[in-house]
């Protein structure tokens, strides 16, 4: 049975979809999103499950789940920063880590109740791009660059 | 027809498709110009929103909220409230025929302040209907929400 997933990438510009059999396997589907980047791509790229911190998480799953969510990267990490009020954390992610996750583990951090923090949002800092909470933080990091900063700001109130 | 081209396309694209297959949103019909995307609030209620696509994606859409029963708007008194959710689904504005969004064709003019005060929610005709269908469910996702049944 065929089965779409779906693929985020340093190399994309959007998610993509990648039709495949349930049953291929970890190889073959590794295989089905590196064309997705085109032809002569000779670096190593791994892939990772969305929001897993394993990086075998992959032998867990018996098969391939319909509307599996997945990321290429050259890198196996992603050093993220937080900036809220003069306080900033930081920590390390895989790049198929999703901004709602890293948005949850910075307002834990910076010690914001949960019904405030759905007031907030992350914003690439030095610019005016607020990711949606399904993007997957590789993507906004191409190799060899290994890190982003994010500014906590709160959710637009569009009042004038 | 490149507008509709176009907009096929946007619906047609992973982005679309990955949030759909998570419910996050649902598209209900296309009946050009007119695209009808369903969304999800915090509360569990599904809200459908009427597009009026004309001119897409050079020009923004604009939006209203749906009663796919009645086939009019929905009334004043199921619109979503509370705080900011407030701000947006304002009944009162424009009789309720556009979201007080600066992505929406009919909110924009007047509102030269929206480019400096929320530049990542001007019309962007690349991102196109996900930019809009993404800043809505971002503001059903507030504490702010006045919880109804669903």
């Amino acid at each position: 049975m065929k089965v779409n997933v779906f693929l985020q990438s340093e190399l994309l510009r959007d998610i993509e979809v990648v039709e495949i059999e349930s049953d291929a396997g970890h190889a073959k589907l590794h295989e089905a999103c590196l064309l997705k980047l085109g032809e002569g791509r000779g670096e190593e790229f791994f892939l990772f499950v969305e929001d897993e911190d394993d990086e075998r998480s992959f032998e867990k799953l018996p098969h391939i789940p319909e509307g599996l969510r997945v990321h290429l990267h050259r890198l196996k990490g992603v050093d993220v920063i937080v900036r809220y009020a003069g306080r900033d954390v930081r920590r390390s992610f895989r790049p198929s880590t999703t901004i709602g996750r890293v948005k949850r583990w910075a307002t834990e951090e910076l010690g914001i109740a949960p019904t405030d923090a759905t007031e907030m949002m992350l914003q690439v800092h030095g610019t005016d791009n607020r990711p949606d909470a399904d993007t997957h933080i590789g993507t906004l990091v191409e190799a060899p660059q290994h890190r982003v900063v994010f500014d906590l700001v709160p959710s637009p109130r569009v009042n004038g | 027809m490149r507008d509709k081209e176009a907009l096929d396309t946007h619906l047609c694209s992973g982005r679309f498709l990955a949030g759909a297959a998570k419910c996050r949103w649902r598209l209900v019909q296309v009946q050009w110009p007119l695209v009808y995307i369903e969304v999800g609030a915090r509360d569990g209620r599904r809200f459908t929103l009427r597009f009026e696509c004309t001119g897409y994606p050079e020009a923004a859409p604009s939006a209203t909220l749906w009663d796919s029963g009645s086939q009019q708007q929905l009334p004043a008194a199921l619109w979503p409230r509370g705080g900011r959710v407030s701000q947006v689904f304002n009944p009162g504005w424009k009789g309720g025929a556009a979201l007080y969004l600066p992505c929406d064709r009919e909110s924009i003019p007047g509102h030269s302040n929206w480019l400096t005060e929320h530049p990542w929610l001007i019309w962007n005709p690349s991102r196109g209907l996900l930019q809009y269908i993404e800043a809505v469910c971002e503001v059903l996702q507030s504490h702010e929400l006045a919880y109804e049944v669903a």
